[in-house]
């Protein structure tokens, strides 16, 4: 492994801006780049990238995937990096743009490492910071792997084994717009929209089912009765059942808030990503954690909260488990990748990679 | 009364662009215009415009006050105004600029044929379609007049002779953000603290000269964020000043409550306030206007309103002021349009009163 290698790699790659979803000139970038290093490429429709590379001193057929995503969060134009005592940081006007660039530079420092692979499916999604829109819409058909892992978490320890189901809501109210002196003539929309909010249960509903209401917006004018408000919420739940039996909930008490008020309510419900669980005896659990424990790394499986990737890897087939990148405080300007952890992760890729061979 | 000066002074007048707050060019014309009536002119430090006309075939020299407003709501950029037979509208793509030119156009054409007249106060204020109203800030001691009319309104009949207390107020809940999928124990949601409050306020028509409103909600900017902030425009108004203060610590009270119930904070800053005005039926500016419009042919309808005028601020700054129609329609909106007939009507009815004063 060659440490400067893979922080130069690094540091090229964050200084290429991809803002979600301004993406598409990082991923063709990536896709030179894969060619050069001897991979045929595809793109989907959607413009995620697959790069395809041969067995290395391997007669294994069965390809795996690594997964990590192009798009960064805002503010992510004109990143320039700056490595000091063995971090690295923005210049402070920017992210980073470790989430998820330095899981690429690891897994290119791995893969030009490794003496032997199996068959590898390097996968780039885009938009994976708009709920995972990018792999959400790939053409899972130009995927051969069974298996794979995303390098999208930020401790080095976690090994990510089950996520979510999130349904996002999105409803607006419809009233009549009047002069707030002449309610006689008026339907106000917030009325309904706050008392809904106020049947709703929100935050924690159990260990792993949560709600919120993130966003709401109506009305124009002080001394107007406002006749539109939107408002968006969502819900998850690891259960994938109890996610769309609360979603239903939901789109009930904002359907009944309208009835009771006299609007008109709108009510737009989409799954923006499908949960899952892997066993902890699957191989590919098993393989990640024999490879970072004989980095000295203690790892640890974990169910989390958010939707990734992985959630639409997993749930096309790919029984795919999220690994860190080595970095903190990301979508902030303080974001910070470590180098030693970037390093110690390689390190694992390159034992898991040849593992697998 | 020359109709015809009247709809060409008129046509003139909104064709020179006011929206507010860019309405000092207006103000620069109508300077001009009225020193050319005869007007000694003044602006005040706001930019509201005074004028004085002395008296015509009057030893009277007790002034009367006409006011009107310079400015225009959007989009009230290159009117183009169509007169037809009956009426006059903007091409469509504007409002009009009725609101208040032909006022205007009416004091003008009164100043220009009353036969005799008292000395006049003409006030062309700024920014009454915004706040802060020029109204609030003009300069009282630049005027004489103990009494006054605004032309403001939109048939020849009104005569209003009452405004509300309006308590205009933004209520900001913050409370505390956190991932709402993975950690929303550490999260305190504005949203629902706000929403908490609408559900318990009472809203619309609370008495028959008293009403709430929530008029804009803000909150929150991401989906997967218990949102920190939310934002409330809030209004309450009634024509009984005590009623509007109750009102409003009521509301007030239940912000509060619902800020405390969540774990939020909420602060609530009062923008503007109108206090409540009333004069008498019978004082000498309401019977002047009522005996002017029964010798035009006009029934009178005397009533106070529920929304503010800058008569509020002008009644409590001593200047006894009723406010009067202008003869437009469908005011705030590209339809707009004035009546001729009534353009006419109002400019025979305001000569009659000044005629009556000299």
């Amino acid at each position: 492994m060659n440490s400067q290698r893979l922080v130069d790699s690094f540091c090229e790659f964050v200084r290429i801006s991809s803002e979600t979803p301004n993406d598409k000139e990082f991923v063709s970038y990536m896709e030179k780049l894969l060619v050069k290093e001897g991979a045929k490429t595809v793109k989907d429709k959607f413009g995620n990238l697959i790069a395809k590379f041969p067995a290395l001193n391997s007669t294994k057929k069965g390809s795996i995937a690594f997964g990590c995503h192009a798009d960064t969060v805002k503010p992510g134009l004109g990143i320039e990096p700056v490595v000091k005592d063995g971090l690295i940081t923005s210049k402070g006007e920017t992210i980073l743009g470790a989430d998820d660039k330095a899981g690429i530079a690891e897994f290119l420092e791995a893969f030009r490492t490794a003496k032997k692979r199996p068959p590898i499916e390097f996968i780039l999604t885009r938009c994976e910071e708009m709920a995972t829109e990018g792999s959400f819409n790939m053409d899972y058909s130009l995927v051969d792997s069974k298996i794979g892992y995303i390098l999208d978490e930020e401790g080095i320890d976690i090994v990510v084994v089950g996520a979510p189901t999130k349904f996002a809501l999105y409803v607006e109210y419809s009233g009549v717009s009047a002069h707030a002196s002449e309610p006689e003539n008026g339907v106000s929309a917030i009325i309904p929209a706050a008392k809904a909010i106020t049947m709703l249960k929100l935050g924690r509903i159990d260990h792993e089912t949560t709600a919120n209401v993130g966003i709401i917006e109506g009305g124009q004018v002080v001394n107007g009765i406002p006749d539109k408000v939107k408002l968006v919420a969502e819900c998850r739940s690891c259960d994938h059942n109890k996610a769309v039996a609360l979603s239903k909930e939901m789109e009930r008490i904002f359907k009944l808030a309208a009835d009771e008020n006299n609007v008109k309510v709108d009510i737009k419900s989409e799954i923006k990503y499908y949960s899952f669980k892997i066993s902890e005896t699957h191989p590919v659990v098993k393989y990640a954690i024999d490879a970072m424990s004989k980095n000295g790394i203690k790892p640890i499986t974990e169910v989390i909260t958010g939707g990734l990737d992985a959630n639409n890897f997993n749930r096309n087939g790919i029984v795919t488990a999220t690994l860190g990148v080595g970095c903190r405080d990301i979508h902030t300007k303080e974001e910070t990748a470590v180098v030693k952890d970037m390093e110690t992760i390689t390190k694992s890729l390159i034992d898991l990679i040849e593992s697998l061979a | 009364m020359d109709k015809s000066r009247l709809i060409n002074t008129f046509c003139d007048l909104v064709r020179i662009p006011s929206e507010s707050p860019d309405d000092k060019e207006f103000i620069a014309y109508m300077e001009n215009l009225l020193q050319k009536e005869g007007a000694k002119t003044r602006l005040d430090d706001f930019g509201n415009l005074v004028g004085k006309i002395p008296a015509k075939n009057s030893s009277s020299n007790e002034y009367v006050m006409f006011c009107c407003h310079g400015d225009t709501v959007k989009p009230g950029i290159g009117i183009e105004p169509v007169v037809e037979e009956k009426i006059i509208r903007s091409k469509g793509d504007t409002i009009l600029g009725g609101d208040d030119k032909a006022g205007i156009a009416e004091i003008i054409e009164m100043l220009r044929s009353a036969k005799k007249h008292p000395p006049i106060e003409v006030v062309i204020t700024r920014c009454e379609e915004i706040a802060p109203a020029g109204a609030e800030f003009l300069d009282y001691s630049l005027i004489d007049s103990k009494m006054g009319y605004v032309l403001d309104m939109d048939t020849p009949s009104d005569v209003i002779t009452g405004g509300p207390t309006c308590i205009f107020y933004t209520v900001k809940f913050k409370g505390v953000p956190a991932h709402s999928g993975v950690s929303p124990e550490k999260g305190v949601s504005a949203i629902q603290a706000a929403a908490y409050a609408i559900s318990n306020l009472r809203l619309g028509r609370i008495d028959h000269e008293t009403t709430a409103n929530v008029g804009v909600i803000k909150g929150g900017h991401s989906m997967n964020i218990i949102p920190e902030d939310a934002e409330l425009a809030v209004e309450c108004r009634s024509l009984n000043n005590e009623t509007a203060l109750k009102v409003f610590d009521e509301m007030k009270e239940i912000f509060n409550k619902a800020a405390k119930k969540f774990g939020a904070t909420v602060s609530i800053d009062a923008t503007t306030a109108l206090e409540a005005y009333s004069i008498p039926k019978d004082a000498k500016v309401v019977q002047l206007a009522v005996s002017a419009m029964k010798k035009n042919g006009v029934t009178p309808d005397v009533k106070g309103i529920a929304g503010g005028t800058d008569a509020t601020h002008i009644n409590h700054n001593g200047i006894q002021t009723a406010v009067l129609g202008v003869g437009g329609r469908m005011m705030h909106s590209t339809e707009e349009y004035v009546i001729i007939d009534e353009l006419v009507a109002i400019t025979n009815i305001i000569t009659t009163i000044v005629e009556d004063l000299a």
